[in-house]
């Protein structure tokens, strides 16, 4: 997927609102739940209707993605997952290199929500500059 | 005439140092590979995700990344993943 593809996925409707309750349920204000939360987005390839499964919440600095086993039905178009902790705490909201590796490996698209941008990393690990939220 | 180096510290010394600060942030630092190296801006000691040997599934996330200057043990530049 490209940087245009990505960033009309992103405006998706369906998409949109996966990320914002991701946001939400990552308790990003408060310091003892906040963690980071994540799925999959999902396309009916006959349909070319978009569907979210969210990965289990993940820790306040990590979250574990399982690759989805999907029939000849479905594609697995790209990943997301939130960076809840505010940069004023020191902990800066890029992706990590690991976030840029899982992308390379499993060649897919990845979106990291932070405070106040959402980066898109391309199936070969680079990171576009945030798009603001 | 001869020139008089300053000791530096050795790696036990900066992965202490790394480790003083990183268990202050990270919870458990048990989950990460750590990597050491020496540049030219000094000690450069990197917290990884150790990823699981199944490869349908994978952590996102990150650790510290410090550098530390080899003579005073210093630590000159730190970021935070998550």
């Amino acid at each position: 997927m490209d940087l245009i593809s990505a960033r009309r996925l992103m405006e998706h409707p369906t998409v949109k609102a996966a990320f914002e309750a991701a946001w939400a349920d990552s308790f990003a204000e408060d310091e003892v739940l906040r963690h980071e939360e994540g799925g999959w987005i999902i396309l009916e390839n006959a349909s070319g209707m978009l569907t979210i499964r969210r990965e289990l919440p993940g820790t306040r600095n990590s979250i574990t993605f399982h690759y989805p086993d999907l029939d000849s039905s479905l594609s697995a178009l790209a990943i997301y997952h939130t960076h809840p902790t505010p940069p004023e705490l020191g902990e800066i909201p890029d992706p990590s290199p690991a976030d840029r590796s899982i992308s390379r490996e499993w060649k897919l698209t990845s979106f990291v929500i932070a405070e106040s941008a959402i980066f898109i990393i391309n199936p070969l690990g680079t990171v576009s500059s945030g798009e603001v939220r | 005439m001869s020139t008089v180096q300053s000791p530096t510290l050795s790696t036990a010394d900066i992965l202490a140092i790394a480790q003083s600060d990183a268990t202050q942030r990270y919870d458990n630092l048990e989950r990460y590979r750590i990597e050491i190296f020496r540049d030219e801006d000094g000690w450069h000691v990197e917290y990884e995700i150790q990823q699981p040997k199944d490869p349908k599934v994978r952590v996102a996330g990150g650790g510290p990344h410090y550098v530390i200057d080899p003579v005073d043990g210093r630590i000159t530049s730190k970021k935070y993943y998550q």
